[in-house]
């Protein structure tokens, strides 16, 4: 009688806790910073009704940035150049309004070129002189409402309504 | 003349609203602050209408000396004052506007196609 016309091996039940993939060690520091290794899925030929062959394959996946950022920050010491970042506060002490910087320089656009630097540094001088946060945006808001009435007139020479 | 250009010239020539003399270190210039808080008026009106005043030659504008900012450690200031033209005109102009205009007219405006009192 040959052995290879005996019925087929019983498979062998899954073990979860022998499973070679499973973490042995705790999740350190280091190896969160590890690069992501490939998914890997199987197919076996009891669970695939389409006759597909067994085999191996790998599934190419990497998570987003802002997960393995998240993860890296839950033990990690926190980052000393955030404390670098000027803060409003502190620019509103030294006379250095940042925020409404871009939005004036922004509008000075539509004036015409040599006027834009002196514009500009008037701008800074009344900004510096404003004491609230709150009077400080009043002043660039009002400064964008009136731009296209001021350019027009810096542009236009010729005067348009007597004084 | 329009009555904010008014207020513009009686701030710029040191006068009150009354006509009355404020102080006469104001005519040698003022802040586009300052005058914005004297003037009450807002900035979409007020630099507008000086700027037509310098195209008109009746005010100039200079800037503050580089070592009084550079030793406060700050940026330049930029005044606003009258020329000579504007010094010799400006209160003409002003009287002129002033016996043209009511009384009891204020600087507001109504609305067009409007009638007070309807």
């Amino acid at each position: 009688m040959d052995d290879t016309s005996g019925p087929p091996p019983a498979p062998t039940p899954l073990n979860f806790e022998e499973d070679d993939d499973s973490p042995s060690q705790p999740i350190t520091k280091d190896a969160v910073r590890q690069e992501p290794s490939p998914l890997r899925a199987f197919l076996t030929s009891d669970d695939d009704p389409s006759g597909l062959e067994t085999g191996e394959f790998e599934i190419s996946y990497e998570p987003p940035q802002w997960y393995t950022q998240s993860t890296m920050k839950t033990d990690l010491p926190p980052d000393n150049d955030t404390t670098n970042l000027p803060s409003s506060d502190s620019a509103a002490q030294q006379g250095r309004p940042e925020s409404g910087r871009h939005v004036l320089r922004f509008v000075a656009a539509l004036l015409p070129v040599d006027e834009r630097s002196a514009w500009l540094e008037e701008q800074r001088r009344y900004l510096a002189d404003l004491p609230r946060r709150r009077a400080r945006w009043a002043w660039v808001v009002a400064q964008l409402l009136a731009m296209p009435r001021y350019a027009y007139t810096v542009r236009t020479s010729n005067e348009t309504e007597r004084a | 003349m329009t009555p904010h250009t008014q207020t513009v010239l009686r701030a710029l020539l040191g006068q009150g609203a009354d006509g009355g003399r404020r102080s006469a270190a104001l005519t040698d210039g003022l802040y586009g602050l300052e005058l914005s808080k004297l003037s009450g008026l807002p900035n979409g009106t007020l630099f507008p209408l000086l700027e037509r005043l310098r195209q008109a030659g009746w005010v100039e504008r200079y800037w503050e000396q580089d070592d009084i900012a550079e030793a406060e450690g700050r940026p330049r200031r930029r005044f606003y004052r009258l020329t000579t033209k504007g010094a010799d005109h400006a209160p003409l102009a002003l009287a002129e506007a002033m016996a043209t205009t009511p009384a009891d007219a204020g600087p507001t405006f109504g609305r067009p196609g409007l009638v007070e009192g309807t």
